[in-house]
């Protein structure tokens, strides 16, 4: 009975096709499925190094100082926004700034020198000089700042 | 017969492969999409708003980069107009991407800082506003913005 099922060559194509048909749509499948896993996976590691990245940011205004510091973990900062009731600038961080945790690694802000701001709405900023950043920009006492790190967290005054 | 099944499965297979490829890429990518609003800045006509976005899914925060493209921005439930402005820096519409008509024009690549000028249909007064960003993908963004 066996054998001669095997012998019998009729619809082995469909077979086959069948076979692959499936192992195809299986392919597919987890691909996919595994794809959308990792994806998550990333996405929910990028949600806990947010929750990790803590900053807070205060205004000297005696000294004409913003500091930030970071509250949790190191955190690389992207962008410092200057907001005024008349223009909204921001200063371009350096590339690789980081701010370790502790108030001795606070990162310090000053406002020296100011300059007229780029077409582009950006500010002048100068190397940093240990801890300490000048940005060259005016502001007036209406101004609130707003720190941006390279996760996407912002922290305003 | 059997040769010309696999040849026929050959081909749907390569489909597969392209087809799951191009559902990575696009569609199944909004579950990476990670768009941060820095600044929303209500000019002093109540109408006129600049917004700032950077795109945060890069290669050093999620292994991959995710390009994305803003199709609308609603504030408090109302679309945004995005306008063409003035190319010229010194005049008080200057808009830096003059070029781009509509959102979606303007993709917003990863790592990038963007800025979008538009104008609101009604008047955004004092207090605190609801601004909610959609992407090509489908994504929402939601955050609040006060308006001194």
């Amino acid at each position: 009975m066996l054998k001669k099922l095997f012998r019998n060559r009729k619809g082995t194509a469909e077979v086959i096709g069948t076979i692959m048909f499936i192992v195809i749509l299986m392919f597919f499948f987890t691909n996919v499925y595994l794809w959308h896993d990792a994806a998550t996976k990333d996405m929910n590691e990028l949600y806990v190094k947010k929750m990790n990245a803590g900053m807070s940011i205060s205004f000297d205004s005696s000294n004409n100082q913003v500091i930030v510091k970071a509250t949790a973990s190191d955190v690389k900062l992207s962008r410092l926004w200057i907001d005024t009731s008349s223009i909204h600038v921001y200063a371009n961080l350096p590339l690789n700034l980081y701010v370790a945790p502790g108030d001795t690694n606070a990162l310090t802000f000053t406002f020296n020198n100011p300059a007229p701001p780029n077409s582009d709405g950006s500010v002048i900023v100068d190397s940093p000089n240990g801890n300490t950043i000048n940005v060259r920009c005016a502001y007036d006492q209406s101004v609130r700042f707003t720190i941006v790190n390279t996760l996407g967290i912002t922290v305003s005054t | 017969m059997i040769m010309v099944v696999m040849v026929g499965m050959s081909v749907a297979f390569s489909y597969v492969v392209f087809y799951a490829d191009n559902y990575k890429a696009g569609i199944g990518s909004s579950v990476l999409e990670s768009l941060a609003i820095e600044d929303v800045w209500v000019k002093q006509d109540y109408t006129s708003v600049q917004v700032s976005v950077y795109n945060v899914a890069t290669q050093a925060n999620l292994g991959t980069d995710v390009n994305l493209n803003v199709t609308a921005i609603y504030i408090d439930g109302s679309a945004l107009i995005n306008i063409r402005g003035s190319p010229n820096p010194s005049s008080l519409d200057y808009n830096p991407n003059y070029q781009t008509i509509n959102f979606a024009e303007q993709p917003v690549k990863a790592g990038m800082h963007i800025t979008f000028t538009c104008q609101s249909t009604k008047p955004l007064g004092s207090g605190t506003h609801d601004i909610t960003i959609t992407t090509l993908r489908g994504s929402n963004i939601k955050a609040q913005f006060d308006v001194a």
